[in-house]
């Protein structure tokens, strides 16, 4: 089990338990229940670097225990 | 991260159907689960994970396994090997005692017989060895029918060559055999060759007579076609070559085509004297050189003159009587011998003297009168001696000659033949086209009545400026009697007329005309319904009950609503069918029709009231009267850039072909 920690940089972090074999869609339904936003809405991605593919698991981008994702507004495009 | 959120966040997953994360607070899961996670396994990061040092151990254990697996292979090569050292060595040791050493002498005698005949065979399959080898030596007999590339002049020098097999692929001439070559005559051979291609030679040298007779029509290149001629010859049985002895013996040269020496004539004497006169050859090879106009110094025997009177007789007697001088004994025998072998042509020089000259002064008179005797005498015998001479050889000639019996062909017979063909030709075979057509071309090279009558075309083309029935003489010609078309495809081959795109014109026109037609008969159907309609309100009384007044008001309404109908009908009709041609036309002071460029050029200069200078409009003056000039032409006039001669011209052009028009 990981600890992974999510920050949008307005004030809202969030630490949020998951296993690395977790998806990014489940992972993102997991940072939704904590911060109170729409998965949907939900982007995810380490800083300065492209946002996270649900379709991939956190394994795949290398998150491990600790890390911190950047969260930002998906508008969907 | 407390217990209890993660409790909170697990109902999330397991509600997801995700794997509920560890509480750390919860006792571990029984390992239950281990068999199912084997069932998937390396499915997840961990399974992996955990997978890794059980395959780290299984890594770590076959290696420990190949190496017990080493060591024990080598203990046991080590003690094969060390059993192998120890073991003691079988067969008969140097310091071992022979058994046949411990013989007596009874038994030695007794195998000796055997002894010998082992030696004796021995010796007998070494003699057959080196018979054998003997056998296969290589002498000069097996060269025979061995070619050798040279030629068999170059190895007359006498010093010794040595010749080598010549290098060429194994299969390359399996049938012809071996060839043998001397390196350094090779490289002779293809250095002369080089210089042979540096001298550059003439292609035809008409003072290159081929004396071996063996002539060739154009035979500079006889190399290039039937490749380059060999030098060789084949060894002969003791090793000498076959054509050595022949070419030892034989003459130099055979001559077949034999020139007439003037010199030869001075000598008649040796041919006459000599019975069997078999080969020319021979005849001239073993002629002695020519005489010489002088006498040599033994001959002539000096005498002091008596008198000065006797010296002018003599001569007069020379010179009137030089055949039958009758005291002169040499001279009678050079006759009897002529009539033995033929006609008598000539005597023998006279070589009676005075004796009597007095200085030197008479002597070198008598020695002109001499010398001018000679040659007399020589020019006078000529024609018949050549005569004779000729035929004797054409006798001797024809005996060996039978079988060649050809006829002898040279470059200049060749030529001379090639031009009487071809005016034999031109005179049996005319023009198969100057038949049926009279051509300028024909008209220019043939006689002053064909001239005449290319004057006359010219005129009549003139009159008529379009060539009615004169066929061209080129192939495919339009003719004007063929109708519009060709006429119009005539000229414009000539062009005499622009190419317009006829096919769009002529759509346009079509359209206008389709639509004129159209409103026409839309008129006339407007009319007819009008004049009906008329006829019908006249028929059916309405008119008569109305007052005038009316009737006008109502006939008024009448005629606007048909006109707004008829305007209607048009409007549409205009709208789909009228495509007005709109074209400007301009021209010139002459009623030249302008171009585009041209009429703005005019228009301006009008505007401005000021117009070209005076070159440019010179120039242009000068343009125009040269196309108007050309216009004018006539067709057949071959000498100008018009007619027949551009047109043949053009055609060669249209169809990509080159030519020459020969006039």
């Amino acid at each position: 089990m990981i600890v992974v920690t999510v920050n949008d940089r307005l004030g809202t972090k969030a630490q949020i338990p998951a296993f690395p074999s977790d998806l990014v869609s489940q992972f993102k339904i997991m940072v939704a229940m904590k911060v109170g936003r729409e998965p949907h809405e939900i982007l995810l991605k380490r800083q300065g670097e492209r946002p996270f593919k649900d379709q991939l698991s956190l394994a795949d981008y290398g998150v491990s225990n600790g890390v911190q994702l950047d969260l930002e507004v998906d508008a969907g495009d | 991260m407390d217990a209890a959120s993660i409790e909170e966040i697990n109902k999330v997953r397991r509600a997801m159907g995700m794997k509920p994360l560890p509480v750390p607070g919860a006792v571990d899961q029984p390992r239950g689960g281990t068999p199912q996670q084997d069932a998937d396994a390396a499915s997840t990061l961990e399974t992996r994970e955990a997978a890794a040092y059980d395959n780290f151990r299984k890594v770590r254990e076959a290696e420990e396994a190949k190496k017990k697996r080493e060591e024990r292979a080598a203990a046991i090569k080590k003690a094969r090997d060390k059993a192998q050292r120890f073991a003691p060595l079988a067969g008969k040791g140097l310091a071992d005692l022979d058994e046949d050493d411990n013989l007596d002498a009874k038994s030695w005698l007794k195998t000796q017989k055997k002894r010998q005949k082992k030696i004796d065979a021995a010796l007998k399959l070494e003699e057959e060895k080196a018979a054998a080898q003997a056998a296969a030596q290589h002498t000069a007999d097996d060269l025979e029918g061995v070619k050798v590339a040279h030629d068999v002049t170059s190895f007359l020098d006498g010093d010794e060559q040595i010749l080598t097999l010549k290098d060429t692929g194994v299969l390359e001439n399996e049938e012809e055999g071996d060839e043998l070559e001397n390196l350094e005559l090779r490289e002779q051979e293809i250095l002369q060759e080089r210089l042979d291609f540096k001298k550059k030679k003439p292609l035809y040298d008409p003072n290159d007579i081929d004396e071996t007779g063996e002539h060739t029509i154009l035979s500079k290149y006889d190399e290039d076609i039937d490749g380059k001629k060999k030098k060789a010859f084949t060894l002969a049985g003791a090793g000498t070559s076959i054509e050595l002895a022949d070419i030892l013996n034989a003459p130099v040269q055979k001559r077949k085509n034999q020139t007439v020496d003037l010199d030869m004539l001075g000598m008649p004497r040796f041919h006459i004297a000599q019975p069997d006169l078999t080969l020319t050859n021979a005849r001239i090879d073993d002629a002695p050189p020519p005489t010489s106009d002088y006498l040599d110094a033994s001959e002539i025997k000096v005498k002091k003159p008596k008198k000065k009177s006797k010296s002018t007789r003599q001569r007069r007697a020379d010179d009137d009587d030089v055949l039958f001088t009758g005291d002169e004994p040499v001279a009678v025998d050079a006759e009897e011998m002529d009539l033995d072998s033929g006609p008598v042509t000539y005597t023998k020089k006279r070589k009676v003297f005075d004796d009597n000259l007095l200085d030197d002064e008479d002597l070198q008179t008598s020695l002109a009168l001499q010398r001018k005797d000679a040659l007399k005498k020589r020019k006078k015998t000529r024609p018949e001696d050549i005569a004779r001479l000729l035929r004797e050889e054409a006798d001797e000639s024809s005996e060996p000659d039978v079988k060649l019996g050809g006829l002898v062909i040279d470059e200049i017979s060749e030529f001379v033949n090639g031009l009487q063909v071809e005016r034999a030709e031109d005179k049996k075979a005319p023009n198969p086209k100057a038949g049926q057509a009279v051509t300028a071309m024909e008209a220019d090279s043939s006689g002053e009545d064909e001239e005449m009558k290319d004057a006359d075309i010219k005129q009549e083309s003139r009159e008529t400026s379009l060539l009615p029935d004169l066929p061209t003489g080129v192939e495919g010609e339009k003719l004007v009697d063929q109708g519009m078309g060709a006429t119009l495809a005539l000229l414009k081959d000539r062009q005499l007329i622009e190419d317009q795109n006829g096919g769009e014109l002529n759509e346009k026109f079509r359209q206008k005309q389709k639509f004129l037609a159209e409103l026409h008969r839309r008129m006339a159907l407007f009319d007819d319904e009008t004049r009906n309609q008329r006829e019908r309100d006249r028929a059916s009384g309405r008119l008569d009950k109305m007052s005038i007044r009316e009737r006008e008001d109502w006939q008024r309404h009448q005629n606007t609503i048909r006109e707004q109908h008829h305007s209607k009908v048009m409007d549409q009709l205009f709208r789909e069918g009228y495509r007005p041609n709109v074209e400007l036309r301009y021209t010139d002071a002459d009623g030249r029709s302008l171009d585009a460029k041209e009429a703005f050029k005019e228009l301006s200069h009008q505007f401005h009231g000021k117009g070209s200078g005076k070159g440019k409009t010179d120039k242009r003056l000068k343009k125009l009267a040269e196309e108007k000039k050309r216009m004018a032409q006539s067709m057949l006039d071959a000498s100008q850039n018009v007619g027949l001669g551009t047109a043949a011209s053009h055609q060669g052009k249209k169809r990509k072909e080159a030519g020459v028009r020969l006039a």
